[in-house]
């Protein structure tokens, strides 16, 4: 009698154990179910992204052109003219190097993978862009005086907006390295860090066309300020 | 059909535990590789994956009917390890992960610490519940075959010394009784095998 109940028991037990064991597996495959999709989770650039791409790429071309077709010869003042040149190369090369980031050349849908190699990139495109920019202003207000108030009012706007893209790689920086308490990213988190970014982006983008513009004010200044020379001149 | 099940499923356990067992080791290798751990350390992990291995051996050998013609042990079984199997197979080839490129190393080394415990928990449960299985069919399980056909010869021998015709009938319906008993184990045992 003992026996039987004795048996009975250890069939009992044995039960419950391969219950539990179904229970535990169950857990960890329908707790990594939600994770499953990252392996088909594809990014897709709205259209709106592609034609900022477009836009600016457009912008920085101009840029770029305007610089060559400048004449630095026919400005009056050495200094601004100076000023100008060191502002645009500078300008020309960070623009070159952004120009060249892959983030600029994709127009089609991406991974999660490729998501995260082109931030890498457009961030260390970014870092490199303004330490040179950077030490570019401090080098140039460092060895010369300021001969014009208006130049000088540009050069301070300019700086203010390097620190500010400046700081803005920085947090793109972090956003992507700093967090060391995410062992493995989830969905969410890429999620997040892409949606971040965007904005960054953006507010890059912007500050960049800010830059752009206020080149491009300083030449129609210097423009001006030449044109006045010459006919003083002529006068 | 069920027969047929359980020999597929019999099949399969085998090769998710032998697919499993190295896809749990592999990251054992990577992980402890990384932190200049002594691949020692990791053999109170890997334990449960011999210990099955050892006593799914010994059932195919000794056939060990209790446990190969289970079905419900074959099923948990089969569930435990495909879902151990998973885990093992993202922690290497989940390629979306962040982790993976951000150390360069091409594995997921805290996605499978993270599950390693209740991996180690499901192995040792497999692991009991088939010495469990066998302990019972050795010690607990009747043997109603054999115990009856004791019985036949018992009472076949008692027909023969008695006289009294009233006790050979008893007896010889006795005997009855036990032979369409042991027709229906008979019969038990053909439907089990």
């Amino acid at each position: 009698m003992m026996k039987k109940i004795f048996g009975e028991l250890i069939n009992f037990f044995t039960a419950s154990l391969l219950i539990i064991c179904l229970l535990a597996s169950g857990y960890l495959i329908f707790a990594n179910i939600y994770h499953t999709k990252m392996l088909f989770y594809k990014y897709n650039f709205t259209q709106t992204d592609i034609d900022e791409q477009k836009r600016y790429v457009s912008t920085v071309d101009t840029a770029i052109k305007l610089n060559d077709e400048l004449d630095f010869v026919n400005l009056s003042n050495i200094d601004a003219r100076q000023y100008y040149k060191y502002i645009t190369l500078a300008m020309q090369k960070c623009l070159t190097i952004y120009k060249n980031s892959k983030y600029y050349q994709v127009t089609d849908g991406i991974t999660a993978k490729d998501n995260y190699d082109l931030y890498s990139d457009f961030s260390k495109a970014h870092n490199e862009c303004f330490n040179y920019q950077l030490s570019t202003i401090v080098d140039m207000t460092s060895k010369s005086e300021y001969k014009d108030d208006t130049v000088d009012s540009y050069l301070r706007e300019f700086n203010k907006t390097a620190h500010v893209i400046a700081s803005t790689t920085d947090l793109t920086q972090s956003v992507l390295y700093g967090n060391s308490s995410y062992q493995f990213y989830t969905m969410e988190t890429i999620n997040t860090i892409y949606n971040q970014n965007k904005s960054i982006f953006y507010q890059l983008r912007t500050n960049y066309q800010d830059e752009v513009d206020m080149v491009n004010s300083l030449v129609t200044y210097l423009d001006s300020v030449a044109k006045g020379a010459a006919n003083e001149k002529d006068s | 059909m069920k027969k047929i099940v359980n020999n597929v499923l019999n099949v399969l356990k085998i090769l998710l535990l032998l697919i499993a067992s190295g896809l749990i080791l592999y990251g054992l290798f990577v992980s402890y590789g990384r932190l200049n751990k002594p691949i020692i350390g990791a053999i109170p992990v890997m334990l449960p994956f011999v210990l099955l291995i050892v006593l799914f051996a010994f059932n195919f050998i000794c056939n060990i009917k209790i446990v190969n013609k289970n079905l419900f042990y074959n099923i948990a079984t089969t569930i435990s390890l495909f879902a151990i199997t998973y885990v093992g197979y993202r922690a290497k080839f989940e390629s979306n992960a962040t982790l993976y490129y951000r150390y360069k190393i091409g594995y997921n080394p805290s996605f499978l610490a993270d599950n390693l415990g209740i991996i180690r928990t499901i192995m040792y449960l497999l692991v009991l519940s088939n010495i469990l299985l066998v302990v019972y069919a050795k010690f607990f399980k009747k043997d109603d075959k054999k115990q009856e056909l004791v019985k036949e010869e018992k009472v076949l021998s008692e027909i023969k010394e008695s006289d009294n015709r009233q006790d050979i009938e008893d007896k010889t319906e006795e005997l009855l009784l036990s032979t369409s008993r042991l027709a229906v184990i008979n019969n038990e045992e053909k439907r089990i095998n």
